[in-house]
């Protein structure tokens, strides 16, 4: 190619103009400026008239930088608003402008990375790249947190990455933390998905160094509400707003121990005058590093924070998901090829086969004799549906490493040779709801 | 000028604005950036313009310095050297003409930006860079020269 046809290549990547540029928003927020300037114009001559008919000083005031940061952002909010659709909280953070510019950007040889924006509380911090790196074959991964200010590492958990496959969008990563870090150092690997070996390949590392220096106080919420629910005693303790997320504790009263286990999830949801909010889509689990007792449940929603600003908002519990003692032992029968509970054989998962190998892959990489066990699982159902298998010897073996087939009615997972009984039986323990609680707690939440 | 008659005079030019400030940094989101940066500190200091008939001179000129300055601090972020005055063709004739236009002397890719990308004539070039006619005029074939670029006048 020669420089011409470079130039008229290049002439043609900025044909299209980035939709933040149509400015709707700035004209809004111009017009708004205008009113709040004369407002506060009027105001200040007020103030200075009085000041000196009171034979006092002569006042300066000026107003124009705080309406310059926010004229200046502007264009872009719809923009970030957008990138974070998949959380109302995210979203309400943008637009009340609680992010803070980063703007750093690192070179690769894909394009360059740049981190536009951030914003972080005590429960989160949500970073928005942009930058001409080939998002429609690369991904941007996180990889390590680290606070600036102390150079020790940050445990976090769960991030989103719905967004790395829109060429044109910011890709966004939120994971969540235990506690805010003003200067932080995020390390990231910028890779290509390898789809024959499964697995992303890392082609590069890349840095930022940067500091989120909005930070609000939480509201907490003391609730104490008691109820029940299919035989157990439950109290949601407590609610935490954050301003990028909600954070709900209930306790489950009774003396359970290891039957907690039964209770494997509550849906929560927060209703305001106008909007709603409920599980952050693609996160909301708990965060890596915290200790939680047994009994305690810790569930994470969008962010109520703002809809608080607009009066009451509702905590509501919808459902409860509980697996019935009875049904949590499954046993497998390896001679007949069945999965039976109390009730009698399994209706809705299917023993397809054992094989020694899955694409020449053994079932266990440190050499533990075993097979894989390939079973056939209806649509719409939750993955991963035994955790554990109970050992002869009454000890639990963790069934980690599950598979989805290329069919995805299809599922595979290890099961270790010494988790057979003298018959060739094994219990599994099942890990999916089979009795979903529909409730109508709704507890509100004042100021 | 009034708030509303700086807003619609800003529409016809989005286009033109973004495409001056895009090649300085390669990037959708720096370049959306800095035309917002430009627009605001045109809006703060729309008073200052006394002659509306320069008003989009006015607010290239802005963009210029917006786009030059985050420039600066862009170079320093990635490690990026400028080319000096007197450079030869050969030190940039491998690169991509993105990157050997952002590799040019400040003075050289002004130019080059504001013609190709902006569509300015060289009067209008000499106008927006506050320089003669004839030293736009040189700065432009000294420019086109290190791009290796034989351009139709």
């Amino acid at each position: 190619m020669n420089r011409l046809e470079e130039l008229n290549q290049m002439k043609m990547e900025i044909e299209t103009m980035p939709e933040e540029m149509q400015m709707p928003t700035l004209k809004a927020r111009v017009k708004k400026r205008v009113w709040r300037h004369r407002a506060l114009v009027a105001v200040r001559n007020v103030m200075i008239t009085l000041v000196a008919l009171m034979g006092g000083l002569t006042i300066g005031v000026n107003t124009s930088e705080s309406f310059a940061d926010s004229v200046k952002s502007i264009p872009l909010i719809n923009k970030l608003a957008a990138a974070v659709d998949f959380s109302g909280g995210y979203e309400d953070a943008v637009r009340e402008e609680y992010v803070t510019k980063i703007g750093k950007v690192v070179k690769t040889k894909y394009g360059d990375v740049v981190l536009s924006y951030a914003m972080s509380d005590d429960s989160t911090l949500v970073m928005f790249f942009g930058g001409d790196w080939e998002k429609k074959h690369r991904d941007l991964m996180l990889s390590k947190l680290t606070d600036a200010d102390t150079g020790k590492e940050i445990r976090w958990s769960g991030c989103t990455c719905a967004l790395g496959e829109k060429e044109k969008s910011w890709k966004v990563l939120d994971p969540c933390w235990r506690e805010y870090h003003k200067h932080v150092t995020a390390e990231l690997e910028l890779s290509k998905w390898d789809g024959k070996k499964g697995e992303h390949k890392v082609l590069e590392t890349v840095s930022f160094t940067f500091t989120t220096d909005k930070k609000l106080k939480s509201k907490e919420f003391t609730v104490k509400k008691e109820f029940e629910a299919n035989g157990f005693s439950y109290r949601i303790e407590k609610v935490t707003m954050y301003p990028l997320s909600t954070r709900v504790e209930v306790i489950c009263l009774d003396d359970i121990g290891t039957d907690a286990e039964q209770t494997l999830g509550m849906k929560f949801s927060l209703v305001g005058k106008n909007e709603s909010r409920s599980v952050i889509e693609h996160n909301g689990g708990t965060v890596l590093g915290e200790t939680i007792e047994p009994g305690h449940y810790i569930y994470y929603l969008e962010s109520g924070y703002y809809m608080m600003d607009s009066g009451e908002v509702t905590l509501c519990l919808d459902e409860i998901d509980q697996l019935p003692k009875e049904q949590k032992e499954v046993i497998y029968d390896s001679k007949k090829k069945t999965l039976t509970d109390a009730k009698g054989e399994l209706k809705d998962i299917k023993v397809i086969e054992e094989r020694e190998t899955r694409y020449d892959e053994k079932p266990f990489e440190d050499g533990t004799k075993g097979k894989w066990l390939t079973v056939e699982v209806p649509d719409g159902i939750i993955r991963n549906v035994f955790s554990y298998a109970k050992k002869p010897d009454g000890t639990l073996g963790d069934i980690e490493h599950w598979c989805g087939e290329s069919d995805s009615h299809y599922e595979s997972f290890p099961i270790a040779e010494d988790w057979r009984d003298e018959d060739g039986k094994i219990c599994l323990i099942r890990n999916y709801p089979e009795y979903i609680i529909k409730t109508d707690i709704k507890i509100p939440l004042k100021k | 000028m009034k708030d509303q008659e700086f807003m619609d005079r800003i529409e016809p030019m989005r286009k033109k604005l973004y495409a001056v400030a895009y090649p300085y940094f390669g990037s959708e989101s720096m370049a959306v950036d800095a035309v917002d940066e430009a627009i605001y500190k045109g809006f703060l200091k729309k008073r200052q313009l006394r002659k509306p008939e320069f008003f989009e001179t006015w607010l290239v000129r802005i963009l210029i310095n917006v786009c030059n300055s985050k420039y600066q601090h862009y170079k320093k972020q990635v490690g990026m050297e400028e080319l000096p005055e007197d450079a030869s063709p050969s030190e940039i004739e491998n690169l991509p003409l993105k990157e050997a236009i952002r590799k040019l002397p400040e003075k050289y890719r002004e130019v080059i930006l504001l013609k190709f990308f902006g569509g300015y004539t060289l009067a209008e070039i000499a106008e927006l860079t506050d320089s003669p006619q004839g030293t736009v005029a040189t700065r432009m074939r000294k420019a086109l020269e290190l791009l290796r670029m034989e351009v139709a006048e």
